[in-house]
């Protein structure tokens, strides 16, 4: 009996403790939920960022490695570049194309991605800027152009005649010819012995206006300098570009004596047109060729078998000398204080020849890649 | 059924006894629970405010230019103090998409990216000048006033906007391409409204009155600016202004109880963030 009594018994301890259960688990999961969500929105805020400081990543990439040829070679209005995508590290990477809106002025587009482990996106932000080309302006107004002593001797050559470099004739560069210069134009003294020629249209001009304040035009020395892209820090012996092994091949512009490669139009630095900037007097020895735009603030000294493609500019004297059987040769032009072109012997040659197509090309591909001054950061929708 | 007994008097209370103190138990614990959802749910609440509020203020100051030396249009901060600041917003940009004439601008509607559709009178223009394209030294954008506005219009290469201007000469001869920009005037601040202090904004080119838009934060130290120039240093130059350290400090609607037994209080959280000014790049 005592059994069957105690089977029939109804309490509600259970029940209430259900209830209590239910309500407080109910709490607890509002409240894990609520922190889940509060958890999950602060993730994607993270996410969104590593998007956005992403494609700032890609602009600045954009800016330190696209070259003035390849924004050049764009179509004003036309088809943008072809996407390039930079890994920044794990799961976030950076997709940048480059429009050309007239002939100076280029847009930037960088998507940021952050990616999951898979590679599905996660957050992507988009931005641009708007970049120009800072093209170095010079005026070249002959073959050679001095203030002081220009002495012109032995085998050495001296052109105002418009040249374009042989190499460069049907290997795709566009050379449109220009009106011929003065060969040598001076204000000093001009002294031409030996076997030395001097031509151009005319071969000799005496310009008693030009001096240090406007012997290269609009643009003065320190502003070109603030443009220079190589910076030399010695003396060069010999000079030639610099290709990594990777695939493709890449051109090494951080070594300092690849000039560019104007000699090979297959080389990836044929394109290549540092501004070379030296202070103090510098030697060039060796042989090999170079382009871009020389500056020395100082005095010049060239000696070997050296070829340079694009102007020449030296605050001080510059000498070249031939020897024996190598050349010197430059083209484009010389612009100095003082300038001695002497070959000492027979066989050797110093050569200077006027080219618009050389300093054209120099000029256009040293140009810098750099924002707008104002206003060119531009949030994308 | 005559021999089955019931509960005594003292078994019955000992029971209601114990009942009320296991219900008491609980209704302690569900109560507590209660509260700290609540709390939770208010400091998610705060919390995703500020970090929302913040987000967006960086967003609409980014775009800043300064320039120190430069014209008052190359200046995009027209006013500012520690709790509020008048500036020129950016709200979209594109490209000419053919020559413009002195009073009229037309843009490619592909090129277009903006967080709007351009508004006559609210908003303005900037119309980029190059000048001579060798050089950047004459490089200028020109403020231009928007006086109407048709979408519904075409350029050369699909669908355009149509911009009728104030009258400017420099615009005849620009080249198709040219990049263009518009903003309107916005002022953020401090605002007190139904006693309590928010984050409110106002279109001042469109002569709007402030609005709350986010809130409610902190009495008088809700809102805080602080302008610092290249070198990290706060200056009062508009034009140096290189970064801006904005704080946020939020506050909880209702008062929740904090902790166990805690007095029931309104919680507060803030946020601190710096912006980079994107356009004041430069010294």
């Amino acid at each position: 009996m005592r059994a069957s009594r105690l089977q029939d018994e109804r309490g509600m301890a259970l029940a209430v403790t259900l209830f209590a259960l239910v309500i407080i688990g109910t709490l607890v999961a509002g409240t894990f939920f609520s922190g889940r969500l509060e958890e999950q929105s602060g993730s994607n805020t993270i996410y969104a960022a590593q998007a956005a400081e992403a494609a700032e990543a890609g602009i600045s990439d954009g800016i330190g490695t696209t070259t003035a040829p390849s924004l050049l070679a764009l179509t004003v209005g036309g088809l943008p570049s072809n996407p390039v995508t930079v890994s920044l590290g794990s799961r976030v990477d950076a997709t940048r194309q480059i429009s050309r809106l007239t002939s100076s002025v280029f847009m930037i587009r960088s998507t940021g991605t952050r990616r999951n482990g898979p590679g599905a996106p996660l957050a992507t932000r988009t931005t641009g800027t708007l970049v120009r080309l800072v093209t170095p302006r010079l005026l070249m107004r002959g073959g050679l152009s001095a203030i002081g002593q220009i002495t012109v001797t032995g085998n050495a050559t001296v052109s105002g005649i418009d040249t374009t470099p042989p190499l460069w004739t049907g290997a795709g560069v566009e050379c449109p010819p220009e009106a011929d210069k003065a060969g040598v134009v001076y204000n000093g003294t001009l002294t031409q012995n030996g076997s030395s020629v001097i031509t151009g249209n005319p071969p000799k001009q005496s310009d008693p206006t030009m001096n240090p304040g406007n012997q290269l035009g609009g643009t003065g020395f320190s502003q070109l300098k603030n443009l220079a892209t190589l910076i030399l820090t010695s003396n060069i012996s010999g000079i030639g570009p610099a290709v990594s092994n990777s695939a493709p091949p890449t051109c090494n512009t951080l070594v300092q004596n690849n000039w560019g490669a104007p000699l090979n139009t297959a080389s990836p630095c044929f394109n290549y047109f540092p501004i070379i900037y030296h202070y103090g007097d510098l030697s060039i020895s060796g042989s090999g060729a170079g382009q871009g735009i020389l500056l020395v603030e100082g005095n010049l000294n060239v000696q070997g078998q050296v070829s340079f493609f694009g102007p020449v500019i030296a605050t001080g004297s510059v000498n070249v000398r031939g020897t024996g059987t190598d050349d010197v040769k430059f083209y484009g032009g010389i612009i100095a204080s003082d300038v001695q072109l002497d070959d000492n012997r027979l066989s050797g040659n110093a050569t200077v020849l006027y080219s618009s197509c050389a300093n054209r090309r120099a000029l256009q591909g040293s140009g810098v890649v750099t924002r707008l001054a104002q206003r060119g950061w531009v949030q994308l929708y | 059924m005559a021999s089955r007994r019931g509960f005594t008097l003292i078994e019955v209370m000992i029971s209601l006894v114990i009942m009320l103190m296991v219900m008491g138990a609980v209704y302690k614990l569900i109560l507590s629970s209660q509260r700290l959802a609540r709390e939770q749910a208010e400091r998610v609440n705060l919390q995703s405010n500020v970090r929302i509020g913040s987000l967006a203020v960086l967003a609409d100051l980014r775009e800043l230019n300064t320039a120190t030396g430069e014209s008052a249009g190359n200046n995009d901060i027209l006013a500012k103090d520690v709790s509020s600041i008048t500036y020129r917003a950016m709200r979209g940009a594109g490209y000419i998409c053919q020559a413009p004439t002195a009073t009229q601008v037309r843009i490619s509607r592909i090129s277009f990216s903006g967080y709007r559709d351009p508004l006559a009178t609210r908003d303005s223009l900037y119309v980029f000048y190059d000048g001579d394209p060798d050089t950047e030294t004459d490089d200028t954008w020109l403020p231009v006033a928007i006086t109407a506005v048709s979408t519904a219009t075409a350029c050369p290469a699909g669908a355009g906007i149509t911009l009728t201007t104030s009258n400017k000469d420099s615009l005849v001869g620009l080249a198709s391409g040219t990049p263009v920009r518009f903003f309107e005037v916005m002022e953020l601040k401090l605002h007190q409204a139904d006693g309590s202090s928010w984050l409110g904004a106002r279109s001042v080119s469109a002569g709007e009155a402030v609005q709350p838009v986010l809130g409610p934060l902190v009495n008088d130290s809700g809102f805080v600016l602080k302008y610092l120039n290249a070198a990290g240093a706060e200056t009062a130059d508009r034009t140096a202004i290189k970064s801006i350290l904005v704080t946020l400090r939020g506050i909880s609607e209702g008062a929740v109880n904090v902790g166990i037994g805690g007095a029931p209080t309104r919680v507060q959280d803030s946020l601190v963030s710096q912006i980079m000014l994107r356009n004041s790049f430069r010294p």
